[in-house]
């Protein structure tokens, strides 16, 4: 990216308007997510002074998003009704390309039992004055053929589940589903409920809709409505649908300006939902989702129980929580920081002392020198990032290249046996450095394995389920290595050089981006990506001051177009197939 | 538009277990009470077992009475179902008659005595004079079900030319007799042959949502490009196929209603051997199915006729008939007669267990039903109706005892007993016998 040098001149003169370039960053996505058509604008495009959005898309719900809405929307006992297969958390929905996935037989289905399973468990919450949504309450029909009050329900109903108002022939469309079930069961609470029941399996539930208007001056760029707008933020900074309070926000027009979007922004990141959702981010970011998928053997790791697995997921993300909402410092600080928490599992996995008052809880501990610092030395990261039974520096290496520089290494040739060969008993012990030396001597396996294997070799000293080790077996080791120039000699010294790099500070940036528009950045938005870098940067890479700048940024209220798009170009996007009731 | 009213049976009927399928509170009970546990609102169903020649009272009677009892030497394979068995002995078919059998027969039967009838040559032959007991049952509670009662028969040794009174135990009148089907195969036709598992009663709405959903997605189609358009109509697709898919409904609602694809067992002899125990087995899974997918409530099952002249082959040592044992003068062949009776009872624990097994709402099907097993006589080798062999199963929806007891009444009248179960069934008949033993009073110490 040879344009990541100059700053828009619109913006504002508190910023400086020159940076260094952002050099040997190298921002196309790692291999696992899909590259966009567009990602490939001509220069002349890309060096036009303005945004060109990447294209518009539907986005399904997350099971994450799906059962936090639910649990907004109809509360906790709706929620644990869901059921939410274990396959779709495995598979589907883990990035951006599950979120474009389409709907089969069986997901129908689930959707179906799942509305219904939501749909009852909101009329006995409601029958018991537990409800968090009462529509049963909302007005008292006079007959089993009361279309009024049906109306009344369906529209207010339709406007939370949808995010918007519902179009007139939409209002009559879930209206008679509701008279239907009313008669059918002479019953009119049961309509009501089949109201839930239908509107939950509708695509305006299960994706995030955003369609815009179009740019009067560009047919090429669209804008979020506010109901888009408030939702898009919802999602991003809560997890879960937008609040009653939120649609009204956005149908007063509260979210015009910035400094209305950052107050309602505010207000979402005071909700008990926002640590609960980034927590959701950095899981994915951080790998901390396949600790499970990780299995140690358990005669090499003795210490590494049932428990360690989630302990020590929770570790990195009482780190993170601390970082960001505790103290609300420098996120990049979590990448040296010298403590961390531990609850007794992780005491006595790490082998630290006992608490004398033993909770049960996490704790924080300071680390007083010793070999650990930050995320980087936590065993999550370590043990995720390493095989069954031994370390993998370049499991690590890549980790750190692709996921904290954002700099994709290819994956290796397919003629090419990736399995390290097992050690032969009767030949003196070798060094993970000494056994990866092929790695570096052939031409072939060097070229993407010297920018893998050396950062991986600063961590030999944590074995492969994150624990400390002086030598490798009686071996010394040696951890030194050079990234950007700098050297360093162990995971401390990298843990440094890393928290210092832009890269990261920027590879975050573009990560956050895509979670919350759901599509790869593309060269047209890349200006404003920089923009958010400095911002991030002259926040103090504080990240809850930074979400406040995302979400005012132009670039998160702007949609591009779709190929084959024709009635798109209507101007009000809220209405889908009918004027407004 | 049609209306139709929930078939809540539907929805009861065994599926305790996790929910899968939209289960509405309109579909439950008034109180939202999920799968109701009261067992008020399962349907009773009556049941008879039914053998002939009797019983040795000194083997079957329990020695104890009340709740703490023992099964007897003859009861003991019913072990499984031991809380399920409510004993009455006692008891006394009291109308008379110059034939022990067919004054027993009619008498347990009927609460009546026979109707003497003139055969061809003038050999005794006999009818009942009213309805029998499970025809008492399906007159009163009139069950709306695909089968008004259902008769089963395993051994087909009855005796054929004496009237109607020996070869079947349900009369709807004098003339009206309703034999029991001995074939298997007949049986499963007679079940399921016409049979359709029972539709999801939300189909239509379930239907009028995903048609709302169709719409909801062509409306969105509209508005965004060609790639999202294909996921959409892959979307369209999938809603399509589970509108076909939702018409019946699934196993797991259908509770234990999974009839077998066919049955192949037939119900004749081989060399001179009558198949009792493999037509028993699947006789008793073809009853447990009929209650379960709410056939019939109203079942009998004639294990051996009246005065039968069945050959128990299963039991060692017997080579011939039951009718000319309990006549036999020789001590060994009489010894024969309790392991005969030892072995019916283990044919009647098949059944027992299998009903057991089948789990209806919270519970399984004894839980709800009432059997009555009995015979043709009391103690056929002395030739008497008193001691006459009557024990109960099942809770009867909570109207027995729990668990049942063994209640003793020297000389009672057994048309007590017949009303006993009479009123625990709710049939809406408050008498049964006329004249003398004439009853109006049931058996309270078995009655909860």
């Amino acid at each position: 990216m040879g344009d990541g040098g100059v700053l828009p001149p619109s913006v504002g003169g508190e910023l400086p308007v020159t940076r260094q370039d952002a050099g040997t960053v190298n921002l196309h996505p790692p291999h696992d997510e899909p590259v966009t058509p567009d990602a490939g604008l001509s220069d002349e495009t890309a060096n036009r002074n303005e945004i060109r959005p990447g294209e518009l898309r539907l986005r399904r719900l997350s099971p994450f998003q799906y059962e936090a809405t639910v649990r907004r929307l109809f509360g906790d006992s709706a929620a644990e009704a869901l059921v939410l297969g274990s396959a779709e958390h495995d598979s589907l929905y883990r990035s951006i390309y599950d979120s474009k996935s389409e709907v089969t037989l069986e997901e129908a289905e689930r959707y179906e039992q799942n509305a219904f399973a939501v749909a009852q468990a909101a009329y006995f919450a409601a029958q018991q004055d537990s409800a968090s949504l009462d529509p049963w309450s909302w007005c008292h029909p006079i007959s089993l053929e009361d279309t009024n009050c049906m109306s009344q329900i369906v529209y207010r109903l339709g406007r939370l589940v949808f995010r918007r108002p519902l179009s007139q022939a939409e209002m009559l469309r879930w209206r008679a589903v509701g008279m239907n079930a009313a008669a059918h069961f002479e019953n009119y609470n049961a309509g009501i409920e089949f109201v839930i029941a239908g509107l939950l399996q509708s695509p305006f539930f299960l994706h995030v809709v955003e369609i815009g208007y179009p740019d009067p001056d560009d047919p090429d760029v669209r804008f979020l409505s506010p109901y888009e707008l408030v939702t898009r933020m919802s999602f991003l900074l809560t997890g879960a649908t937008p609040t009653e309070e939120d649609l009204d926000a956005a149908e007063r027009g509260d979210l015009e300006t910035v400094t209305g979007r950052k107050l309602q922004a505010e207000g979402m990141l005071a909700s008990v939902l926002a640590p609960v959702a980034l927590r959701n981010f950095f899981t994915a970011r951080f790998h901390l989702d396949r600790l499970e998928e990780t299995p140690k053997d358990s005669l090499l790791f003795p210490s590494y129980n049932e428990h360690v697995p989630s302990s020590l997921r929770e570790e990195s993300l009482r780190l993170l929580d601390d970082v960001v909402w505790q103290r609300n410092v420098d996120f990049r600080s979590a990448f040296n920081a010298p403590y961390t928490f531990v609850d007794q599992t992780l005491r006595d996995f790490y082998g630290l002392p006992a608490e004398l008052d033993a909770g049960t809880g996490f704790e924080r501990v300071d680390y007083d020198g010793g070999v650990r610092s930050g995320l980087l030395t936590q065993g999550s990261y370590l043990a995720v990032h390493a095989t069954a039974k031994r370390t993998s520096p370049t499991l690590r290496g890549k980790f750190i290249r692709e996921n904290l520089l954002c700099q994709p290494v290819d994956p290796p040739p397919p003629t090419v046996n990736t399995t390290l060969p097992e050690l032969d008993p009767d030949e003196p012990h070798l060094t993970m450095r000494q056994r990866l030396a092929n790695h570096q001597n052939s031409l072939l396996c060097s070229t993407c394995h010297a920018s893998m294997d050396p950062l991986g070799f600063a961590f030999e000293h944590f074995d492969g389920a994150g624990r400390y080790r002086a030598t490798d077996e009686g071996l010394e080791m040696d951890t030194t290595g050079v990234l950007f120039g700098q050297p360093f000699d162990g995971a401390k010294d990298l843990g440094n050089i890393i928290r210092d790099r832009e890269e990261v500070a920027m590879c975050l940036v573009r990560h956050l981006y895509r979670h919350a528009v759901g599509h790869l950045e593309v060269a047209g938005e890349q200006e404003q990506l920089q923009l958010l870098d400095y911002l991030f940067e002259l926040r103090g890479y504080r990240l809850k001051e930074f979400m406040l700048d995302l979400v005012s940024s132009p670039l998160f209220e702007t949609l591009g177009t779709a190929a084959g798009m024709t009635e798109g170009m209507n101007a009000d996007p809220a209405v889908f197939d009918g004027g407004a009731p | 538009m049609k209306r139709f009213r929930l078939d809540r049976r539907s929805f009861l009927r065994g599926s305790s277990a996790a929910v899968a399928l939209p289960v509405l509170h309109c579909m439950l009970g008034n109180h939202g009470k999920a799968f109701a546990t009261d067992g008020a609102s399962l349907p009773r169903r009556f049941g008879m077992f039914f053998f002939g020649n009797g019983v040795s009272p000194a083997s079957w009677v329990p020695t104890a009475t009340g709740a703490d009892w023992s099964l007897s030497p003859t009861l003991s394979s019913l072990t499984e179902v031991k809380s399920y068995l409510t004993c009455v002995s006692g008891y006394e078919v009291k109308e008379g008659g110059s034939q022990l059998h067919h004054a027993g027969m009619a008498g347990i039967l009927s609460g009546l005595p026979y109707i003497e009838i003139s055969n061809t040559g003038g050999a005794f032959g006999s009818k009942l004079r009213g309805p029998s007991l499970d025809q008492l049952m399906v007159n009163g509670l009139n069950p709306p079900t695909q089968i008004a009662s259902l008769q089963l028969g395993v051994s087909r040794a009855v005796v054929a030319d004496e009237g109607s009174t020996l070869k079947s135990i349900s009369h709807e009148n004098s003339e009206q007799i309703l034999m029991p089907q001995y074939s298997p195969l007949e049986v499963y036709n007679a079940l399921f042959e016409n049979y359709s598992p029972p539709e999801d009663p939300t189909r239509i709405l379930r239907h009028s949502i995903l048609d709302a959903v169709g719409e909801d997605l062509r409306a969105l189609k509209q508005k965004i490009g060609t790639e999202d358009r294909q996921r959409l109509d892959q979307h369209l697709t999938s809603i399509a196929e589970l509108r076909t898919r939702i018409t019946e409904l699934p196993p797991e609602y259908q509770g234990a209603c999974m009839p077998m694809a066919s049955v192949s067992q037939e119900n004749i002899a081989v060399a001179g051997q009558e198949p009792l125990t493999e037509v028993t087995a699947i006789l008793a899974e073809l009853w447990a199915l009929a209650w379960a997918c709410d056939l019939t409530r109203i079942t009998s099952l004639m294990f051996s006729g009246g005065r039968a002249e069945t050959v128990f082959h299963p039991v060692a040592g017997v080579t011939k008939t039951h009718a000319a044992l309990v006549q036999s003068e020789d001590a060994n062949e009489l010894a024969l007669l309790q392991p005969i009776q030892a072995y019916i009872m283990s044919q009647a624990a098949v059944l027992l267990n299998k009903l057991k097994e089948t789990p209806e709402g919270d519970g399984n099907l004894l839980d709800n039903s009432l059997i009555l097993m009995t015979s043709d006589c009391g103690d056929a080798a002395t030739g008497s109706n008193s001691e006459y062999p009557l024990v109960f199963v099942g809770k009867c929806g909570g109207a027995i005892k729990n668990p049942g007891v063994h209640h003793r009444t020297v000389g009672g009248n057994a048309n007590d007993v017949l009303l006993t179960a009479l009123l625990a069934m709710q049939s809406g008949v408050g008498t049964i016998g006329e004249g003398e033993f004439r009853s109006e009073s049931p058996v309270w110490e078995i009655l909860t």
